[in-house]
């Protein structure tokens, strides 16, 4: 057993550490406050080869390990939860089409979005078909060489501006998710999709999220991702491996409202005295830092199993589960060492109070996650 | 063309110094980065190296846990290091230090064309090893440049002075301590981090090389006293006005 990072990974999170302290966070408070999409960032990203991390040399990665990409995402949501979210989801783009496109969609699709010319999307929720994703309304039938894709697609990051899409669709209503989802690449320019205006979120404003509307889109049959019947599983994968990075980008957050709360109690004088004086500062950071270590030895596990080729969706959840919680705790316990200040917003901690509620959200809701857990846990003990 | 920087491993510029019960300054769990001041350095060479092609070798001269100094040097862009390794006791004497430095240089780096450093280290602000290097082996030397451009034999180096610049030439080989500002250096990339665990790094013990005796001995390290609290006027209808004019003329401040 060792605990510590090897010299690879700590290169990565000292890179990623470095770029995020001094070229994102610098950006953050006022592309929240415009809620702009960190082009300049996610582009410095591209370049720095964040957004290819984990794929082979030929796409320009390193195929670095899991517990250096969660590192990375930690530390780029230290700075924005935005820019670790769109970096995130080309990740997992470029997971499914690495994992089960072809060289052709691979070569056309994997380059721009890791060097950051186009945005893609993933999409699986829809209006009717959130936590129950397998209850999916929208259809795509074979018409000769096309599937005619008809439905609508709700809360899909970089919709609005997506050059291409990973769609989700039924091809078999009668097998439902054993074999009736099928994955697409829809493409920008199709004529019948189009978006929905973005949304008006709570947090993590620098984002793009909106629906992706199909309204019989002509989709060839080359551009069928994995194979047809397959889609289901395939989300679910990506979103196993997308539960250690949510929980990455959570830790970030609660990180970010510790060291914005121990920064403001040592500065903020009452009473006579530093407000870090009074036991009353000190347990709430003694919590945040106690929980912020247990959540980060959750998600290294969880990423050491993944690296390991072991079955790793229990830690992931646990992980995902406890990070998510943290960061709203910290975030909300962060607001409280501020006062009014943190009320406001020219201090981060509202942002982070904002930013952290989707964690406990996406990628399966955390009453979710419980439902996943307590199911190995049970089926453990059987 | 052949490029040497020196690079040093230096403390966390926030990171807080303190001194054990011996006076001496504590360096455990102190978090470690390379010298800023060396970052130009090394940007600036790699920048040569990129428009004329160069060999860019990295030296450093410090504790094993200074490799990190290393690695980090050959992920921006250096093809090769050097690491001295020492424990560094009783080497606080700059002269010392750009001895042995000196002394390897000399060596099968005898054929360089070009020295670069920082100008300073944020640990001891001494900024004196350029100095003794470029004597030791008798090289020019401009410090504190902010603009370089090599033409032909010479470099030419740009120095802010106070209210004047000055625009000098050196001829090569020669040494040149470079200045915040001369560039921004780049964040190695993850493709060059991964090239850089491949690039070689040479390891020469301290132990094998010719000693010398210190100049310079450090009597004791000290902190900073601290700043004492400030003065505070609680305007309750009184004096207070008249209080703080007081304070003010009595500390000269009006
Ligand atoms: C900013 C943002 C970005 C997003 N990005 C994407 C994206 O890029 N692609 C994409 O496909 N989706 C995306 N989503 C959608 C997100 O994944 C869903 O919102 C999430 O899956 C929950 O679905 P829902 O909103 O329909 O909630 P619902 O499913 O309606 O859930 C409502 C509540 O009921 C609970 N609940 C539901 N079923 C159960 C159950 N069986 N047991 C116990 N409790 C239950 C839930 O836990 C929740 O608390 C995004 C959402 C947001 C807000």
């Amino acid at each position: 057993m060792d605990f510590r990072l090897n010299e690879t990974q700590e290169m990565f999170r000292d890179m990623v550490r470095n770029f995020a302290r001094k070229e994102v966070a610098p950006l953050t408070q006022e592309l929240d406050k415009k809620a702009e999409f960190p082009w300049k960032n996610y582009k410095q990203a591209a370049e720095l080869g964040i957004l290819a991390m984990t794929l082979p040399e030929e796409f320009g990665g390193v195929e670095a390990d899991s517990i250096s990409y969660a590192l990375a995402i930690e530390e780029l949501a230290w700075a924005s939860a935005s820019v670790a979210d769109s970096i995130m989801l080309v990740e997992a783009l470029t997971y499914l089409l690495h994992t089960y496109g072809t060289r052709e969609q691979q070569q056309k699709w994997i380059p721009p979005l890791v060097n950051a010319e186009i945005l893609g999307s993933f999409a699986v929720t829809e209006p009717n078909a959130g936590t129950d994703a397998a209850s999916m309304q929208t259809t795509a039938v074979l018409d000769g060489d096309c599937y005619v894709l008809n439905g609508t697609k709700a809360f899909i990051n970089n919709a609005p501006v997506a050059d291409m899409a990973i769609v989700f669709a039924v091809t078999d209503k009668e097998k439902g998710p054993r074999g009736g989802i099928t994955a697409f690449i829809v493409e920008k320019g199709m004529p019948g999709l189009s978006a929905g205006k973005p949304e008006d979120l709570l947090g993590q404003r620098s984002l793009i999220v909106g629906e992706l509307i199909m309204e019989d889109v002509r989709v060839p049959k080359e551009n069928v991702l994995g194979k047809v019947g397959e889609g289901f599983k395939m989300a679910m994968k990506c979103l196993d491996n997308g539960r250690i990075a949510i929980a990455a980008l959570a830790l970030g957050i609660a990180q970010a409202a510790l060291d914005e709360s121990i920064k403001h109690s040592k500065q903020r004088v009452q009473f006579g005295q530093p407000i870090a004086n009074f036991q009353a500062t000190q347990f709430k950071i003694a919590n945040m830092a106690t929980e912020i270590e247990a959540a980060r030895l959750l998600i290294h596990k969880a990423a050491f199993l993944k690296d390991q080729g072991v079955k790793f969706s229990k830690e992931a959840a646990m992980a995902k589960l406890f990070a998510s919680d943290l960061a709203v705790r910290a975030a909300n316990e962060a607001v409280q060492i501020h006062g009014g200040y943190g009320y406001t917003k020219d201090y981060v901690v509202e942002r982070l109070y904002r930013d952290c509620k989707i964690t406990q959200i996406y990628e399966g809701t955390n009453e979710i996650q419980r439902v996943v857990i307590a199911r190995h846990v049970y089926n453990e003990s059987e | 063309m052949k490029i040497l920087v020196l690079v040093k491993q230096t403390f966390d510029t926030e990171a807080r110094i303190t001194l054990d019960e011996k006076g001496q300054i504590c360096d455990k769990d102190v978090n470690r980065i390379t010298n800023p001041y060396d970052e130009f350095a090394l940007e600036e060479a790699v920048r040569i190296k990129e428009k004329n092609g160069a060999e860019v070798v990295a030296i450093t001269l410090g504790t094993e846990e200074g490799e990190k100094v290393l690695r980090n040097a050959l992920a921006m862009g250096a093809d090769r290091a050097i690491h001295i390794t020492s424990n560094l006791d009783g080497l606080a004497d700059s002269r010392k230090i750009a001895h042995y430095l000196s002394q390897v240089i000399k060596g099968e780096e005898a054929d360089f064309d070009l020295i670069l450093a920082g100008w300073v280290a944020v640990d001891n602000n001494a900024a004196l090893v350029p100095g003794f290097i470029s004597e030791f082996l008798q090289v020019p030397l401009a410090n504190v440049v902010t603009k370089l451009q090599l033409q032909d034999e010479m470099v030419e180096c740009e120095r802010e002075g106070d209210g004047v610049s000055e625009i000098i030439s050196l001829k090569l080989p020669a040494l040149v301590t470079v200045q915040k500002g001369i560039n921004e250096p780049r964040y190695p990339t993850m493709k060059n981090i991964m090239a850089a665990k491949k690039k070689p790094i040479k390891i020469i013990n301290i132990k094998e090389l010719q000693e010398t005796e210190p100049y310079t001995l450090v009597k004791k390290f000290y902190l900073p006293v601290s700043k004492g609290a400030g003065k505070i006027v609680v305007d309750e209808g009184g004096n207070s006005v008249g209080e703080l004019m007081a304070f003010f003329t009595e500390k000269r401040f009006i």
